[in-house]
């Protein structure tokens, strides 16, 4: 209750900084899913979990490979984020946030297909020299589906 | 000693990252199935919700929890996603104004649709006890339509 002006002004630098981390983060996966540019976002041993739509990894690089995978069968996506819930303690910061993405996928009959994922973001963040870096993600998806297709079903 | 000029700037945007955590936990609980104990705990006491002639009025803590407790059987699956927020601080009362799309899948006459919702949010807030609540949420509907359908009607 009796923090600082500093420490009240550094929590409001380390919300919009978790913020823009997480920007980057999308949009890097949509600038042709650039797996070297989102590994420098997390920690060396980063976990990020998928779920069964896309699995688990544990460290940057495997994840940086899954994104590399990805963008092969991942030819457009605009990876929208919103209704950020940020909560910061001092070095490590909770964030959920949603992804609407609309996106072009490759369809196992090898055609290209419009599609929407609806997501949700559960990431654990750590503060390393300065540095907002993601240190554990579980990305729920509630919705992978072909546009023609909607979701009624899903 | 007053309340410096600086403190004053800093509980400001301190209040505008309160209620966009507030709207933020208000849709999650909306998308977690309409979490009536969770949404009424973020109203004052007469609060309102008002969704107009699409929804309805419901004031106080208990009639906003009775809505909320039937929603999740019309509404299966849904992400409030909001936007375009306009936050407005004055002391300890403020007005936001958003923006929301909403994929989801209601119950219409008896079938599961994938439908959007497009509509805007205009609320007040009031800081209670160092908090943040729900003094009025008022949510204007622009459409509901049916995913296949698309929504050229409704926009004219």
């Amino acid at each position: 209750m009796s923090a600082t002006l500093e420490e009240r002004i550094q929590r409001l630098e380390d919300i919009e900084a978790i913020r823009r981390l997480k920007h980057r983060y999308m949009a890097y996966a949509d600038a042709g899913y650039d797996a070297d540019g989102i590994v420098t976002l997390m920690t060396p041993d980063a976990v990020w979990d998928g779920g069964e739509a896309f699995g688990r990894q544990e460290g940057a690089e495997a994840f940086g490979n899954m994104v590399r995978e990805v963008g092969k069968q991942i030819s457009f996506a605009a990876h929208l984020a919103l209704n950020e819930i940020i909560d910061v303690d001092g070095d490590t910061a909770r964030g959920q946030w949603w992804l609407l993405m609309p996106c072009t996928v490759l369809n196992d009959d090898g055609e290209d297909e419009a599609r929407w994922i609806f997501a949700t973001y559960d990431d654990r963040l750590v503060k390393r020299d300065g540095q907002w870096l993601f240190a554990h993600t579980v990305f729920d998806v509630k919705v992978f589906t072909a546009h023609k297709e909607g979701w009624a079903e899903a | 000693m007053a309340v410096s000029d600086l403190e004053r700037r800093v509980d400001t945007l301190e209040s505008i990252e309160a209620i966009k955590r507030l709207k933020h936990q208000y849709c999650a609980y909306c998308d977690a199935g309409y979490d009536p104990d969770g949404i009424a705990s973020q109203f004052v006491e007469d609060g309102v919700w008002d969704g107009g002639d699409d929804f309805g009025r419901y004031q106080g803590r208990e009639a906003i929890r009775a809505f909320f407790a039937g929603v999740s059987s019309q509404i299966v699956f849904a992400g409030h996603l909001v936007m375009n927020e306009r936050i407005d601080v004055d002391g300890d009362t403020a007005r936001g104004q958003w923006w929301i799309i909403m994929p989801a899948t209601m119950m219409m006459e008896g079938v599961k649709t994938a439908i959007w919702l497009l509509g805007e949010y205009d609320d007040r807030y009031v800081r209670r006890d160092g908090t943040w609540m729900f003094q009025t949420l008022n949510a204007t509907i622009h459409f509901v339509k049916p995913h296949k359908d698309g929504w050229v009607e409704a926009s004219a």
